[in-house]
């Protein structure tokens, strides 16, 4: 082997290991998992898919679903809520640098941080019923009943994530030239005008990679927040697949069943980041 | 004109940014009593009380050095190994190159989530339960491939020459890394750093996994909040300790990340 | 012993065989240019010679030792690059002793050879500073201090002048030269430009396709083509060629006139090409006239572009300066006139 190869795979060789081991592997083995009927340690046999069929069956699985399902009906809000907001600061608001620096802040707390912090917003004896009880209006549940529960979640992880989803928008627009908006402005364009006709077509895509990339967040990083806004509850209303897999897994009495859940994330999963992949692939040039 | 308009709803929604830590940290300055009474209001005579007994006992002095050690740890190990395989893959010309790099993007795919039992019985096969290196390899195993692909795409943007020139001045490939890619690799080894340590540093799903006798600061505080919901001063006060590093480094480190996250998504 | 030789050595790129069996000898001391047209693999051939690429067959021999496999670093060799390449992150001084310093060479002694290299360069102001900071000519001169300061047997220039403006190549150009005569080194020097080639230059190797087409001194390869190809590459303005008939053994018939040439070996029938360089259209021949339709005054010469027989022809006047649409008469010089062949090659 030439010193290039030799080279090339020793320094791969602590990558490669550690992602097989944590992730490779362990995803073939819930695979295979998925198809046992293994209770606590002992491994199960082959019941092929029987935990799928299951599953189909399972009242919390498919809430996890539809709940899932409605958290991506929402998608066109937190695309266009921090596409907005970019434009704007863009186009020269004053104060945009610390819009943008604000704006991100709540994106670098953890989401125990937030989670907790809202919770003592939101509770019944929170302060934003305190609030509205001094304005005469009538306490409402946020997070303990199953009409709000979902939305409140849905409110807090936007409001923590959005400004991600604002920079990667901010980044995006600073490579439009700017020569072209110009043009434009010289042809008589409005600013509505520049945003339809120049912006969101040269956007288009960095629209896409901020839609695929937060349904992968929709799908994969509402753990946390969920873990100690809701727990789940109250019932399922916001219990999503992953936490559903925490949930299983904390019985610790079907692995196999718990796999199963997974692997259905893993198949949603599987497209989504593909089309991210794709996306990152023609950015890095490789 | 209409920009000075947007501004008010703008400084709104900044306001809405800035007002929950806040918040957080208003409420742990109160006493519990103050707080029952007055959910929002300033606290009228700030205490540190509070901040002291989260701090010892409610073990979040132990919490912290763990998510210390393994912070540290796990995002060392990120920029090294990330700085080695994005060199290999962005410099180094070899078979399988371009599948490898397929590969690691592809294993993005995988979240902790999807591998939830099986990376478990994986840590316990390990005897890496429990253990700080077991959290450290698993952050390290779970953030790499983005990692990976942060550096691959900052060296192959770098010009070819400056390996080549490197290899006729005599250096050998490890070399070529050591004392030039390295050196070079600087700026996107110091974003990666950063946003590998916020990752980490809020990670709860991996901690609560690997680490679960000893508890990261995350950790601590979902279960503080179990244990002590009746008492939000105290509770904020550890919200307060657990957010301020992080805190601490936006303010200093403020420019860097925001530039690191865009071109970490969209390059160039 | 030649310092460096190229024994039929090829390159394939996937299945495109760019570099086609070149065999070449340089002798210590020598300075050999590479040129030819974009991609006519001249910097590919350096990059083999200089271990950046791999040679598919044939072998290279570096004073005496047979290097085709070996490593850059194992070479004996320095390259000055198009772009510089100086590591952005190292000053003046590291950039230049960054060979040494992997070697294993004290910093102390480092220092020492840094210097002089600079010296003979008058960098020495610079050595403290980092490439960011540094002019064009100024990263020009430091790369090439890069590659005095390690002593090496050959020196690789892979069109080192390009990312200049016109006037600092002139007085780099220069500076190259004299750094030749200075270090008396082995010197390999690739450029597209010709007129680089012919002042650098020892011998030329004139490159089209992966192969080589001729290979002589600058004067050799101006006079004494091998080929249309060279005649038209070699040369500023490019020599005029005009289709022409035999009309004899050693006789050609062109617009109404006959040339007679001095040949060793008759003419073929059949269509030949005769070449006749646009400063070579005076003295002693049959007369042709040409209608300036262009004109271009340099001040000491003019260029008049006109057409004989239907064919572009530029020819050199001096003496006096002509007007577009004046009739320039022109002498067709046997004695300088070349014929080539229907495949290209000289016929002597």
């Amino acid at each position: 082997m030439s010193p290039e190869r030799r080279t090339a795979w020793a320094f791969l060789a602590p990558s490669l290991v550690l992602i097989a081991i944590f992730r490779i592997a362990p995803l073939i083995w819930g695979a295979q998992l998925s198809l046992t009927d293994a209770r606590g340690i002992t491994p199960g046999a082959f019941i092929g898919l029987e935990n799928y069929r299951e599953l189909a069956f399972d009242p919390a699985f498919r809430d996890s679903i539809s709940n899932t399902i409605l958290l991506i009906a929402t998608l066109p809000v937190w695309v266009c809520f921090p596409l907005l907001l970019a434009i704007l600061i863009h186009q020269g608001v004053p104060g945009g640098r610390f819009y943008r620096a604000t704006y991100f802040f709540p994106a670098i707390l953890s989401s125990v941080i937030v989670g907790s912090i809202f919770n003592t917003l939101l509770r019944r004896d929170g302060a934003v019923n305190a609030a509205l009880k001094l304005v005469g209006i009538a306490p409402t549940d946020w997070l303990g009943s199953s009409h709000t529960a979902l939305l409140s979640l849905i409110a807090v992880q936007l409001w923590a994530t959005f400004g991600m989803s604002l920079l990667i928008f901010l980044a995006g627009l600073s490579t439009v030239p700017q020569d072209m908006i110009e043009a434009a402005r010289l042809d008589g364009a409005r600013l509505r005008h520049l945003v339809w006709f120049i912006i969101i077509p040269a956007l288009r895509p960095i629209i896409e990679f901020v839609a695929v990339v937060t349904t992968i967040g929709i799908l994969t990083s509402m753990f946390g927040l969920i873990y100690v806004l809701t727990a789940g509850g109250p019932g399922t209303s916001t219990t999503l697949p992953e936490f559903l897999i925490w949930l299983e897994l904390g019985k610790l009495n079907r692995p196999g069943y718990a796999a199963a859940i997974s692997m259905v994330l893993f198949a949603l999963m599987a497209g989504l980041a593909w089309a991210q992949i794709r996306i990152m692939q023609r950015n890095a040039d490789v | 004109m209409s920009k000075r308009l947007l501004s008010i709803p703008m400084a709104l929604i900044a306001l809405s940014c800035l007002y929950p830590l806040f918040f957080a940290l208003n409420n742990a300055l109160k006493t519990n009593k103050e707080d029952i009474l007055n959910r929002f209001g300033l606290a009228t005579s700030p205490t540190f009380e509070n901040f002291t007994q989260a701090w010892t006992r409610s073990h979040l002095s132990d919490y912290f050095l763990n998510s210390v050690t393994a912070t540290v740890g796990a995002v060392l190990l990120l920029m090294l190994l990330a700085s080695m395989a994005g060199f290999a893959l962005a410099i180094l010309r070899f078979p399988l190159r371009h599948l490898v790099f397929i590969a690691i993007l592809a294993s993005l795919m995988i979240p902790v989530q999807v591998v939830l039992v099986p990376f478990y019985k994986t840590v316990i096969a390990f005897g890496l339960l429990n253990t700080r290196i077991g959290l450290i390899l698993s952050y390290t195993a779970f953030f790499l491939p983005f990692s990976i692909y942060l550096m691959t795409s900052f060296y192959a943007g770098l010009p070819r020459e400056l390996t080549e020139a490197a290899r006729i001045d005599g250096a050998r490939f490890w070399q070529v890394w050591w004392f030039v890619m390295l050196p070079l690799g600087k700026p996107a080894l110091i974003t990666l750093g950063i946003l590998n340590a916020l990752y980490c540093w809020n990670d709860v799903l991996i901690s609560l996994l690997v680490l679960q006798d000893k508890r990261t600061l995350m950790v601590g505080i979902a279960a503080l909040r179990g244990e002590y919901t009746t008492n939000i001063p105290l509770l904020s006060a550890g919200i307060v300790l657990a957010a301020l590093p992080i805190v601490a480094i936006y303010l200093i480190f403020q420019r860097q990340i925001v530039n690191g996250i865009a071109t970490g998504a969209v390059k160039g | 012993m030649s310092e460096l030789s190229l024994t039929g050595v090829t390159k394939a790129f996937g299945g495109v065989q760019v570099i086609q069996g070149v065999d070449l000898s340089i002798e210590k001391g020598e300075f050999v240019v590479f040129v030819g047209p974009s991609g006519c693999g001249k910097s590919t051939l350096l990059r083999m010679i200089a271990g950046l690429e791999t040679t598919s067959s044939g072998t290279i021999h570096i004073a005496g030792e047979d290097v085709t496999k070996a490593e850059p670093y194992d070479r004996h060799i320095a390259m000055v690059f198009q772009s510089y390449a100086l590591y952005p992150h190292m000053t003046v001084a590291e950039n230049m002793g960054f060979a040494l310093r992997l070697q294993g060479v004290a910093a102390p002694e480092r220092r020492a050879l840094v210097t002089e290299a600079a010296r003979i360069l008058q960098i020495e102001p610079l050595l403290d500073r980092k490439p960011a900071h540094l002019s064009g000519g100024q990263r020009q001169r430091v790369a090439i201090g890069r590659a005095i300061t390690r002593h090496p047997k050959v020196f690789l220039f892979d069109e080192p002048l390009s990312n200049l403006d016109a006037e600092l190549r002139v007085q780099t150009r220069l500076e190259i030269a004299r750094l030749h005569q200075a270090l008396g080194a082995t010197m390999i020097y690739v450029t597209h430009d010709q007129t680089e080639a012919m002042t650098l230059a020892h011998r030329i190797v004139v490159l089209r396709a992966g192969r080589i087409e001729q290979v002589g001194r600058p004067t050799d390869l101006y006079d004494d083509p091998d080929n249309l190809f060279v005649a038209g590459f070699i040369g500023s303005p490019k020599m005029n060629f005009l289709p022409v008939q035999a009309s004899g053994p050693r006789e050609i018939t062109v617009a109404g006139q006959t040339l007679t040439l001095a040949l060793s070996v008759p003419l073929p029938t059949g269509p030949l090409t005769l070449g006749l360089r646009p400063e070579h259209l005076s003295g002693e021949g049959p007369q042709v006239t040409l209608v300036a339709e262009v004109v271009e005054q340099l001040g000491q010469t003019s260029y008049a572009h006109g057409k004989i027989d239907g064919t572009p022809v530029i020819a050199e006047v001096r003496g006096h300066r002509p007007q577009v649409g004046e009739a320039i008469p022109l002498t067709l010089n046997p004695s300088r006139a070349l014929v080539f062949g229907a495949d290209g090659q000289r016929l002597r």
